[in-house]
């Protein structure tokens, strides 16, 4: 996945991997994409360096670990929209 | 004429190895040591840095033939999921599991794909009969007392032989005796780490499911890292049979003091907040009473002089987390013969000889150093390197031991960059997972 990433395409795949890997599958389906995903306790230290694994592997994405910031990671869709900021066109 | 060429304090692995390597080079060598093997020993599982030190003083064949479990590899678990609804959200989960496997990466002088984890008594015997099969004189059951200095010729062990004192004089001594550290105390050489102050409480047990500790059954027999919810707190896992596992709680210092119990309380106490870890202990038998190590971080101001030479544990130790202890004990025996050997040669013990040693063994320890520093500073940034394909490998060649040649790894730099920025950012995420160990940030005086 590289230039031109669509942002709600991202959204819907990392909405997906945090409801797969941090949440059980979510079977109520509480998790939105403005979901405060540090205030609940859903993102602690380790799942952060599990979500940055997922996005460089799935996604094609490196994010630098310095970024790794409340403001980047409160919610999936500042995630989403982080990675979109980060990738990097093919070929370049 | 002294009695003989050369003394070695202690018959642990570095004082065999380094008796093995300078019999087999023709000179003349005394090892004392002052217990009876064989005796149990903590520090039971190896990297695959002891392999070409053990094919070269060929030890291996015994090793090999003892049944000792192979050891392909490590792995590290963190707490498992909270299945209590949190917060509104059910399932949360924060475990977090990794491994590394010794066959991705090429090691020279490594002709195979594991190495061992070893009942230590089983295996100082094997290295010690090794030196003996070489032509060392091993005196066991006898204690070093000192050594004396004065003469510029020779040097003198006050021994103690049963009820007996007795002196043995030689042309030099090399100070294998681990922690005891002998010549560090005598010559007033000890400092105590800056930082590190770890302790461990420790023992054997019988049937421990160690297939259902591991994420991938496959590998059940690495050895396992569980961290504890504490910070700076770790478990090992050690195969030391088929049956018998050593599992060792390691923590700072006062955190145990502030425990304020016995090691059995303390033991179950912290391996409680893995509840899953101490169920499976629980049903497992404890073989050993436990045992506590401390005051094992250290440094020397010099390790080596006139007519002396410092290897192993009685040269440096710092904490066991990454399995290094009997790997430094072996290769530093190894690095400093190569010295002793040319000094024999030229019949000059000074220290200018042994130099080479010293450059050579602290290089390698800082980078252990600061290794183990990072590692407890922020435990999440040692698991994303292992994680990230560009720094794996050199993350690996640490684990592996390899650490002796000239170059620094340079995922160690990558993690120091990494670190700093999240100790500057309070908005990191990382940032208040910092653990309370601190490096100084000034490379470390050994």
């Amino acid at each position: 996945m590289k230039a031109g990433l669509a942002q709600d395409a991202v959204v819907t795949v990392v909405t997906e991997f945090v409801r797969e890997k941090f949440l059980a599958g979510d079977p109520d389906g509480e998790l939105q994409e403005d979901t405060n995903l540090l205030q609940l306790g859903i993102l602690d230290s380790l799942n952060t360096a599990v979500l940055m694994t997922f996005i460089r592997d799935d996604l094609d994405v490196v994010i630098p670990l310095e970024m790794i910031s409340a403001g980047n990671f409160k919610t999936v869709r500042s995630i989403a929209s982080m990675i979109c900021s980060s990738a990097v066109p093919s070929g370049v | 004429m002294p009695d003989f060429d050369v003394a070695v304090i202690g018959g642990g692995p570095a004082g065999s190895t380094a008796a093995s390597y300078l019999s087999a080079a023709g000179m003349s060598v005394a090892l004392f040591e002052s217990e009876t093997f064989p005796r149990p020993h903590v520090g039971e599982s190896l990297v695959p840095a002891t392999t070409p030190v053990l094919l070269e003083i060929g030890a291996m064949e015994e090793i090999d033939a003892a049944g000792f479990p192979r050891k392909y590899g490590a792995s590290w678990t963190s707490e498992q999921s909270v299945n209590v609804p949190l917060n509104g959200f059910r399932g949360l989960s924060h475990d977090w599991s990794a491994e590394v496997q010794f066959v991705e990466r090429d090691q020279p002088g490594v002709d195979r794909d594991y190495t061992y984890h070893v009942d230590r008594g089983k295996f100082d015997l094997i290295l010690l009969k090794n030196a003996e099969r070489l032509g060392a004189s091993v005196f066991s059951g006898v204690r070093v007392l000192g050594v004396d200095f004065d003469d510029p010729e020779q040097v003198t062990l006050n021994c103690r032989m049963g009820g007996k004192q007795v002196d043995f004089t030689a042309r030099m001594v090399v100070d294998a005796s681990g922690r005891h550290t002998t010549l560090g105390k005598q010559l007033k050489m000890k400092v105590p780490d800056p930082v590190f102050n770890q302790y461990a409480v420790h023992t054997w047990f019988e049937g421990l499911d160690r297939g259902a500790l591991a994420p991938n059954p496959d590998q059940a027999d690495h050895i396992f890292v569980h961290f504890l919810p504490i910070k700076d707190t770790w478990v090992w896992q050690i195969p030391i049979t088929d049956t018998i596992t050593s599992v060792g709680v390691v923590t700072q210092k006062e955190r145990f003091a502030a425990a304020a119990g016995d090691r059995e309380q303390f033991f179950w106490d912290f391996v409680g907040s893995r509840p899953e870890l101490r169920d499976a202990l629980k049903n497992a038998t404890r073989l050993r009473e436990f045992k506590a190590e401390g005051d094992y971080s250290y440094a020397m101001r010099q390790i080596c002089g006139d007519r002396f030479i410092l290897i192993g544990d009685a040269a440096r130790f710092v904490d066991p987390i990454f399995s290094s202890g009997v790997s430094v004990a072996l290769n530093s025996a190894r690095i400093a013969c190569k010295e002793i050997i040319g000094a024999h040669q030229e019949g000059d013990y000074s220290k200018e000889r042994f130099t080479a040693y010293e450059t050579k063994l602290r290089k390698a320890v800082r980078n252990w150093y600061e290794f183990i520093s990072i590692y407890y500073r922020l435990n999440v940034l040692f698991l994303a390197f292992v994680q990230d394909p560009r720094y794996r490998i050199d993350v690996l060649k640490m684990l592996q031991g390899d650490v002796y040649d000239d170059q620094e790894p340079k995922a160690l730099q990558a993690m120091k960059d990494i670190l700093t920025a999240v100790e500057n950012d309070p908005e990191h995420l990382w940032h208040p997972y910092l653990g309370t160990l601190r490096a100084p940030t000034a490379a470390p005086s050994f």
